[in-house]
C-alpha cells in the first residue's frame, strides 16, 4: 500500500535529485569542475553570504516577535485564544505571494510607510525600504513568523501550571518564575521553530525575488540566475547541491542539539 | 492570571506580542481596501470605492483561464496526493515494514527542501518524460509536495483509533484493501479530508514549481500573478528613480477567498484550531515537544534557592 506514494516520490523526487547530483559532478566524467567554477565566482560567494546573513536576521526577527506571541497565546484566557490565534492563522493560510505584494505597496518609494514617516517629519527624503536586504528580511520574517510561533506556543502550552505555582509558593516573582521555569522549559520549542525558520529561509525564493527586486541575490535566486541568464544547467545543479548540503548540515546540527538536550535532561532527572 | 500580578517581564512580552500580531496582520489588512480603491495609482488609504477591479478580473479571459487551470491542477494534485498518501499512511501504520522510519523520512523530505531545487530537479526529469508544460505534469509535481501533509494528517487520525479494529477485519477474511475501505477509512475520514484540503491549497498557492514547469498555455494563477509583477518590475529596475509599481494587477487579490476555506474549516473546530495546525509540522517537532513532560524536579528547588541551572 505504500507503493504508489513511494513510486511517486521515488520517480519525481529521489530520482531527479540524484540526477541533479550526477549533473553537478559532470556525470559520467565525475569531476568537481562545476563546484570549483562556482566557488571561484565572486557573485556566487557573495550570494551565499547574503543567504546566511538574511536567514540569520530572519530567525532573529522571528524569535523577537514569535516568542512573545507564542507566550501570549499559551498564557491568555482560553476564551480569548481563538481570536488571538486568528492573527497567526490568517496570515499562515494566506498566499505568500499576496502578502509580499501587500508589502511592496507599503514599502515602495511613495508608499504608505514612506508617506507616513514624511508627514510626521521623521524623514525628508523617501527611504529605500525594499529592493535591498532590509525589505527581504522584513518580508521573510512576516512570511515565516507563524512557523516560529506554533512550536513555541506548544512548548509553553504543554507546561504543567503546577510548576509556576510551585515557583511562586517558593518565593519567585512572576518575572523570576518566567526566567527560571517557563523559559528554560520552552527551549525545545525555540529550537524547533529556529530549525523550521532557518532551514526554510536558506532556500526561500519568492520573497527575495519580489522584495529584493533582482538586487538581492541569495542562494535560491542565484540558481535561477544560473539557468535564466547564464544558461548554465550544471552550474545551477552544483549550486543546488551546495544549498541542499547546507540545509542538511543545519538539520543535522539541530538533531545533535536536541539529542544532547535529551541526554542532559535525562541526567538531571536521575540526579 | 490577573494582569496586575503578571510581573514586569511577562507584561513586556505581551506588549511585544501585540506588536508582532499587528505586524503579521498588516499585509492582510492592506489587501482588501486596495482591491476596492478607485485610484489607478495604488495608494493607501484608498481614495474612493469601486468594484472595477473585481469586474475586470471576472471579465478577463486570461485571468479566468488561469483560475480554472489552477482549480483543475489543484483538484488533480489533491486527488493523487490524498489517495497515495492515505494508502501509504495506512500501510505504514498496519505493517512493520523494515526501514519504515527511512521510508517516512523520504516521503516527508520534499517539504524540507528548497522549492527551487525540487523544481529544477523535476524539470530535468520532465524534459525526458515530455511532461513539461502539461497540466498533468504540474499536478503530479504538486502532489509530491502535498503527500507529506496528507501523510501527517492521516497518521494523526490513525493514532486515535485502536489497531484491533483493523486486525479484526483482517482476521475475519477481509483483504488489506477491503479492510482499509470498510473499517479504517470511515474512522479516519476527517484526517483524510484535512489532508485533501491541505493538498489542494498547497497546489493552488504554489508558484516556484509552476514557474519552471508551466508553458504559455498552462499558466497557473500564482504564475500569472508573478509574471505580472515581474513585468511591472523590469522597467523599474532600469530606472530606479521612477515611482515604483503603479498599476499592478489588483486582480491578484482574488486568490484570497480560496485560501480562506481551510481557515473556516479550522474555526468550525474552534479549540482545535491552533493544535491541528501543528499536525503538518515536521516530525522532529512532534518528537521534541513531548520531552517537556519530563521536567527535572531539581529545577524547581533551584528556582527557589535562586541558583542557576544548566537547563
Amino acid at each position: 500500500m505504500i507503493a504508489p506514494a513511494a513510486l511517486l516520490v521515488g520517480v519525481l523526487f529521489l530520482l531527479p535529485i540524484g540526477r541533479l547530483f550526477g549533473m553537478s559532478l559532470d556525470y559520467p566524467n565525475w569531476t568537481t569542475a562545476f563546484f570549483a567554477g562556482l566557488f571561484s565566482s565572486s557573485v556566487y560567494v557573495k550570494s551565499l553570504w547574503a543567504t546566511l546573513r538574511v536567514s540569520v536576521f530572519v530567525v532573529l526577527g522571528c524569535l523577537m516577535f514569535g516568542y512573545p506571541i507564542g507566550y501570549l497565546l499559551a498564557t491568555c484566557r482560553a476564551k480569548l485564544r481563538p481570536y488571538l490565534a486568528l492573527t497567526v492563522l490568517l496570515p499562515f493560510w494566506t498566499s505568500i505571494l499576496v502578502r509580499n505584494f501587500a508589502w511592496m505597496y507599503l514599502l515602495q518609494r511613495h508608499g504608505t510607510v514612506n508617506e507616513l514617516l514624511q508627514s510626521i517629519g521623521i524623514i525628508d527624503q523617501p527611504l529605500r525600504l525594499m529592493f535591498n536586504e532590509f525589505g527581504v528580511v522584513l518580508g521573510m520574517t512576516n512570511a515565516l513568523l507563524p512557523f516560529m510561533v506554533l512550536p513555541i506556543y506548544v512548548a509553553i502550552q504543554s507546561q504543567d501550571e503546577a510548576f509556576l505555582e510551585a515557583a511562586g509558593s517558593l518565593g519567585a516573582g512572576p518575572s523570576v518564575a518566567f526566567l527560571k521555569v517557563t523559559f528554560p522549559l520552552s527551549l525545545p520549542g525555540i529550537y524547533a521553530g529556529t530549525l523550521l525558520v532557518f532551514a526554510t529561509a536558506l532556500g526561500f525564493f519568492v520573497t527575495p525575488a519580489l522584495l529584493g527586486g533582482g538586487k538581492v541575490l541569495v542562494a535560491a535566486t542565484y540558481i535561477t540566475y544560473e539557468i535564466e541568464i547564464l544558461l548554465n544547467w550544471p552550474g545551477a545543479a552544483a549550486a543546488s547541491i551546495v544549498l541542499l548540503g547546507i540545509i542538511l548540515i543545519v538539520v543535522a546540527a539541530y538533531m545533535r542539539v536536541v539529542t544532547i538536550e535529551r541526554l542532559s535532561g535525562a541526567d538531571d532527572a536521575m540526579a | 492570571m490577573p494582569w496586575r500580578e503578571r510581573g514586569a517581564l511577562p507584561i513586556l512580552l505581551v506588549a511585544v506580542a501585540i506588536l508582532g500580531m499587528i505586524f503579521l496582520m498588516v499585509p492582510i489588512l492592506v489587501i482588501f481596501p486596495l482591491s476596492i480603491d478607485t485610484s489607478p495609482m495604488l495608494r493607501f488609504p484608498p481614495r474612493g470605492f469601486t468594484l472595477r477591479w473585481y469586474q475586470e478580473y471576472l471579465t478577463s479571459e486570461s485571468w479566468l483561464d488561469a483560475t480554472f487551470l489552477s482549480l483543475r491542477v489543484a483538484t488533480l494534485a489533491s486527488l493523487i496526493a490524498t489517495m497515495a498518501g492515505t494508502l501509504a499512511a495506512i500501510g505504514m501504520h498496519r505493517t512493520r515494514v523494515p526501514g519504515r522510519r527511512l521510508i517516512s523520512i523520504v516521503l516527508i523530505a520534499p517539504v524540507l527542501l528548497p522549492l527551487v531545487v525540487v523544481a529544477i530537479a523535476i524539470y530535468n526529469i520532465y524534459a525526458v518524460l515530455g511532461l513539461i508544460g502539461t497540466q498533468f505534469g504540474i499536478a503530479l509535481a504538486h502532489s509530491v509536495l502535498a503527500i507529506p501533509f496528507v501523510l501527517l494528517n492521516v497518521n494523526a487520525a490513525l493514532q486515535a483509533i485502536p489497531r484491533s479494529y483493523d486486525e479484526a477485519a483482517l482476521s475475519l477474511g477481509a483483504g488489506p484493501l477491503a479492510a482499509a475501505r470498510i473499517v479504517t477509512l470511515p474512522l479516519i475520514w476527517r484526517g483524510v479530508a484535512a489532508g485533501a484540503v491541505f493538498a489542494f491549497v498547497i497546489s493552488f498557492d504554489e508558484v516556484v514549481i509552476a514557474m519552471f514547469l508551466s508553458s504559455v498555455s498552462t499558466t497557473t494563477l500564482p504564475k500569472k500573478m508573478l509574471d505580472g509583477i515581474f513585468f511591472d518590475l523590469s522597467p523599474v529596475l532600469a530606472a530606479i528613480t521612477k515611482p515604483v509599481i503603479g498599476e499592478i494587477h489588483r486582480q491578484d487579490f482574488f486568490v484570497e477567498p480560496v485560501t480562506v476555506i481551510p481557515l473556516i474549516m479550522q474555526l468550525a473546530d474552534r479549540d482545535a484550531a491552533v493544535t491541528s495546525l501543528l499536525r503538518p509540522m515536521t516530525p522532529a517537532l512532534r518528537r521534541t515537544v513531548p520531552r517537556l513532560a519530563v521536567v527535572p524536579a531539581t529545577e524547581l528547588v533551584n528556582v527557589a534557592s535562586g541558583s542557576k541551572t544548566g537547563a
